[in-house]
């Protein structure tokens, strides 16, 4: 039988595996697993840590465990979860911070929820009137110095944002790209907040002084900074940075390498929200709760480097140590910044490239 | 009876095909020209970034393509002669070899390079440079394969003429390259229009520090949700390349005196040296990416070791992964293993549609250069916009991605079929069928075994294409289940040797899988692939 020769020979084999094997797989479960179980999916940013006792505490009286996507840079999370509206990844969106408030709000992607805790957050920090974003914690970003790199050469510590332009401070200073880079953009809205329609001769006068330019705030501050084996004793960086340097040191800091330039500091709230379209809308609710609940609030501290957002939460002793409280941050408009960001960028783009 | 076979055979080979190129190209397409149209009242581009921007990377994108591509041809078209002209060991295995980095991930190729700019310590060089020696490292195939058949089919008597005429050894050898120049420019504009589109290589090396269209249209659609500004890039850049495609294609005209193929020679004195050198750098284009890759992943500090390798069966701290590795490779080979098919059967169909030469084959062979004209970048962004809404939203479902993979890859098979089929021979057939052998025997014994091998590479480069994917395939997956070239990246990205590590475990993992069934097929195939 001559025709049988068709199923020889590797090449017929090659095909009708990869046919079969095509067949097969795509005919497969191609249904989701997280119907399966009662798992409640929370879509953040990278580098998120999960406050482990209280995610454990949660999942033992509710029965839902918790699964933590991670969806890139606070702004990338953002966006997916807006191109994807109606058709979440998750549950539960955490990340929303001030700088994006505005375009979270304009969207269609978050559904309205406000749990009764939220009258326990002070009132500077409840931004969102349309009841869809809960303030879950709060942080600054400010720059950081270096303080052996300036002890060791007797140059005074800069100031104020005015001060990182003066020569002595020339190629010092490493910046986030604010469009690639939420610390970047929070620093780029301080500015603004500070010098108003005078940002672009600021920023002329920092590139003059030789302000670098990184991807990202790893880049920057694990790459560039100083402490970190890099050029520049000056990083854009968190209020918290100094506590995380003590605790991540594994016992080999006693003490920051760091301290905090507070008047550069700048606030940002951090918002979760429930995604529209939700497939677990109540779990996911519950968790919202869960996020201001007083065993979750007393671990973000040290999961994230975060402040809590509700008042009266109990510091650790790193934070109460070594994060040097920000008396008057400068403080963003979430709808100036949500209006002008494009221009903000385009005008700091014609400064730097 | 008879019609509706025939219409049944039209429905199979015209319709079919035409449709999922409409349905996965086309209309996406359509649907962001709308967008650009409707949402983006032309002023867009200019409000989002100055007249001046988009011309320094309209520039930036031209020219690195262009650099990409005179590099290509400098070292390819040596290398070729060499294969055309002389016969010399180890040169068989690097015809072979110098496809390989054609059909990696290109994300593995860029960490390749990158390391092997980290251990010359050249890390304060501009980005382009990586960049572009990637782009030469996966394109040198397509212009030695390419141009190297095309010489071995020009006689030899070219050359004997050039050397009667007082030509030297080097001048009889150009007028040999010049009378394939034809070869020369399909194989550069093949090689021009993949820098110009290029995403994964610059997505790795360029750091953020560099940009072109390509890399644009991704930040502006998915970072900074301008779709009006993206769907308006994606719009010019189809018409530039567009623009460039029919300018190269105009006044195309076979030349050359064609034979059979030519006999090889051992080369004699200098040219030992030359022809040596000219090996030597393909099997260092070839080989050297997954060599450096190798060394990476077995580096555990200051030790040797496999922890990255086992650590792909867990999700480690730090790395931000939320399932383990091996999970996310298991899904994303099921994922590919589907795309792959529905390429090849689309891809089948095509070839066979496009060759039979039945009416309505021109316009499948119109479809089959859409994605050549529009990037990876420009029709996965294109899918998400077409099917984001009901009655079919893809976002979100498993299909989304095997679709988007295939849509790239059927393309790329169905090119490499129609030339096959093509030349299956008339005359055995009409010989055949005269003897009294029915359809179904003809079909069996004499168009099966013709295109078997042929076949079996298309799978296989099928298949390489949709695991590596990754311009396309950034628009649409989703961050909780990466395919295994957005986990590299991603992990690539992060601070911190266990990520690296992992990082580079999974991009040897890939190197393996793509070039292991990409080379069984080419095996079978002979080595008769990527000429364009």
């Amino acid at each position: 039988m001559a025709r049988w020769r068709v199923g020889r020979g590797p090449g017929a084999m090659v095909l009708l595996g990869l046919l079969v094997g095509g067949l097969v797989l795509g005919c497969g479960d191609a249904a989701t697993p997280a119907a399966k179980d009662k798992t409640v999916v929370l879509v953040t940013y990278s580098g998120y840590a999960l406050p482990t006792a209280a995610a454990e505490a949660f999942t033992e009286r509710t029965g839902w465990k918790i699964k933590v996507v991670d969806g890139g840079d606070a702004g990338t999370v953002l966006s997916a979860a807006i191109l994807a509206s109606g058709r979440p990844e998750g549950d539960v969106l955490l990340g929303v911070d001030t700088s994006f408030l505005t375009r979270a709000q304009n969207s269609d992607a978050f559904e309205r929820y406000e749990p009764s805790a939220l009258t326990r957050v002070p009132s500077e920090l409840r931004l969102d009137r349309s009841g869809r974003f809960t303030p879950i914690d709060e942080g600054s970003v400010c720059v950081n110095a270096d303080a052996g790199w300036f002890d060791a050469r007797d140059i005074p510590l800069p100031g104020d944002l005015e001060s990182l332009t003066a020569p002595r401070y020339r190629d010092l200073l490493v910046v986030e790209h604010p469009a690639q880079s939420s610390p970047g953009l929070s620093f780029l809205a301080a500015t603004r907040a500070v010098f108003g329609s005078a940002t672009d001769d600021y920023w002329r006068r920092l590139r003059d002084n030789g302000v670098a330019v990184a991807g990202s705030w790893s880049d920057a501050y694990n790459t560039r900074y100083t402490v970190n084996g890099g050029d520049r004793p000056l990083v854009v960086s968190y209020a918290s940075s100094p506590p995380a340097e003590v605790v991540y040191s594994e016992g080999k800091r006693t003490s920051p390498a760091s301290v905090v330039l507070t008047d550069t500091c700048v606030q940002q709230v951090e918002f979760a929200a429930v995604l529209r379209g939700a497939p677990h809308r109540d779990a996911a609710r519950r968790l919202i709760d869960e996020m201001l609940s007083e065993q979750w609030q007393a671990e973000l501290p040290l999961s994230n480097f975060v402040y809590p957002a509700v008042s009266g939460t109990p510091l650790p002793e790193p934070f109460r140590r070594w994060a040097a409280p920000v008396p008057n941050p400068i403080r963003l408009d979430p709808a100036a910044v949500g209006q002008d960001r494009d221009a903000w960028l385009l005008a700091w783009r014609d400064v730097m490239e | 009876m008879r019609r509706h076979r025939g219409l049944l055979v039209t429905v199979a080979l015209i319709v079919v095909p035409f449709g999922f190129f409409f349905a996965t190209s086309g209309w996406p397409l359509i649907a962001l020209v709308d967008r650009a149209v409707t949402t983006g009242e032309g002023a867009a581009l200019g409000d989002a970034f100055g007249g001046t921007r988009i011309a320094r990377l309209a520039f930036a994108t031209l020219a690195q393509a262009a650099l990409s591509t005179l590099i290509a041809l400098i070292i390819g078209i040596p290398c070729a002669y060499c294969h055309a002209r002389f016969r010399v060991p180890g040169q068989r295995l690097a015809w072979v070899l110098v496809a390989v980095p054609f059909v990696l991930p290109t994300v593995v190729v860029a960490a390749a390079v990158g390391r092997a700019q980290r251990l010359m310590g050249l890390d304060g060089v501009s980005a382009w440079v990586p960049v572009i020696t990637s782009h030469v490292v996966v394109n040198l195939a397509v212009i030695v394969r390419t141009v190297g058949v095309r010489l071995e089919r020009i006689d030899v008597s070219v050359e004997d003429a050039a050397r009667l005429g007082g030509r030297s050894a080097t001048g009889a050898a150009w007028c040999v390259i010049r009378s394939a120049s034809d070869a020369i420019r399909s194989a550069a504009i093949i090689v021009f229009l993949f820098c110009a589109t290029s995403f994964g290589i610059i997505a790795v090396l360029g750091g953020g520090s560099v940009s072109t269209v390509e890399i644009e249209i991704w930040f502006q659609a998915t970072q900074l949700l301008r779709l009006d500004v993206a769907a308006l890039l994606s719009c010019a850049q189809m018409l530039v390349v567009a623009v460039v495609v029919l300018l190269t294609l105009r006044g195309r005209r076979p030349n050359a005196v064609l034979s059979g193929a030519s006999p090889r020679r051992r080369p004699r004195g200098l040219e030992r040296w030359l022809v040596g050198v000219l090996v030597g750098v393909q099997l260092l284009v070839a080989l050297g990416p997954v060599a450096l890759l190798v060394e990476r992943s077995l580096r555990v500090g200051d030790h040797w070791g496999i922890d990255h390798y086992r650590n792909l069966g867990r999700a480690l701290a730090g790395t931000g992964l939320g399932e383990r590795p091996w999970r996310a490779a298991g899904e994303s080979l099921r994922i590919a293993v589907v795309a792959a098919a529905i390429a090849l059967v689309v891809g089948l169909l095509a070839a066979v549609g496009v060759a039979s030469g039945r009416r309505g084959a021109r316009i499948v062979e119109a479809a089959l250069l859409i994605p050549l004209a529009a990037s990876a970048a420009t029709i996965g962004f294109g899918i998400l916009i077409a099917y984001s809404r009901p009655p079919l939203d893809l976002r979100g479902s498993w299909w989304a991605v095997p679709v988007v993979e295939s849509a790239i890859a059927a393309p790329l098979v169905a090119r490499s079929l129609v030339p096959v089929f093509a030349s299956l021979d008339r005359r055995q057939l009409d010989a055949a069928a005269l003897l009294g052998a029915g359809p179904r025997r003809r079909f069996l014994e004499i168009v099966v075994p013709s295109v078997r091998a042929a076949v079996g590479v298309a799978a296989g480069l099928g298949f390489a294409v949709s695991l590596g994917e990754f311009g396309a395939t950034a628009f649409l997956a989703r961050s909780g289940s990466p395919t295994l070239p957005q986990l590299m990246v991603r992990l690539l990205g992060r601070p911190g040797d266990a990520n690296l590590g992992q990082g580079m475990a999974i991009g040897v993992v890939m190197a393996a899988l793509t070039a292991g069934v990409f080379a069984a097929a080419e095996a079978i195939g002979r080595g008769r692939s990527l000429e364009f």
